[in-house]
């Protein structure tokens, strides 16, 4: 069985279009700290939410947002 | 009230959530260490503490009324308030508290083969952990969601 992880590029982004977590949180309309646990990789968003932030840098969510595949293996 | 960002107000809500649990854990912890043990000398600070703690647990209360009806009036910030985290973090406080609520019940099940544990006591006990083990698992989520002081990068 392989473990998945959601990987994002959220940091990249923000970069790109200058703009702090704070701002992003108030354009999409979450806190700060929802930005931040998902950034760091603590939170995983619904479908909803990552495709308002999809929506809100204009990329496909598969952009912003991918699995990181063999963290670890489960065998039995 | 003030204009205030949403940062702003989530610390507000985290502070006045610690404070009313800071006052209510004094005003009803010391009620009932008065009440159950024998406190000799100490009787008269577990009172003031007690009467500090209701007030604390009043201004609190208050305040907390003001700010959820401030919240009512403001959907979008309410909405940003109460986001996915917000709710994530609530749901895994319910469900910790389930765990600390029953891990005491068992405890002082345990306990009464041993000792003589009056029913009103238990029921103010798991009272007491009730209202305060929801709110404290509450911080304590949001301290960890807030813990990586990466504000702004």
């Amino acid at each position: 069985m392989e473990f998945r992880t959601l990987k994002n590029k959220i940091k990249i982004y923000r970069a790109i279009h200058n703009i702090t977590q704070e701002e992003l949180a108030n354009q999409i309309g979450v806190t700060r700290k929802t930005i931040n646990t998902i950034e760091t990789g603590k939170f995983v968003p619904s479908t909803i939410l990552a495709l308002r932030l999809a929506k809100f840098f204009q990329i496909p969510v598969e952009e912003l947002f991918e699995l990181e595949e063999n963290r670890g293996e489960y065998k039995d | 009230m003030k204009e205030y960002s949403i940062e702003q107000l989530d610390k507000m809500r985290n502070r006045l959530l610690l404070f009313w649990v800071i006052g209510w854990s004094c005003w009803f912890g010391c009620t009932n260490v008065q009440k159950y043990m024998d406190v000799g000398v100490m009787w008269g600070i577990l009172l003031l503490l007690g009467i500090a703690g209701w007030i604390l647990w009043t201004i609190y209360l208050v305040k907390m009324n003001k700010f959820n009806r401030f919240l009512k009036m403001n959907p979008r910030i309410n909405r940003a308030l109460h986001d996915e985290l917000y709710k994530t973090n609530q749901q895994k406080a319910w469900a910790k508290s389930f765990f600390v609520i029953g891990g005491t019940v068992l405890l002082l099940y345990v306990l009464s083969h041993w000792i003589q544990i009056p029913a009103k006591m238990i029921c103010e006990i798991l009272f007491f952990q009730a209202v305060v083990v929801p709110p404290v698992c509450m911080l304590f989520y949001n301290r960890i969601a807030d813990s990586d002081g990466v504000p702004d990068a």
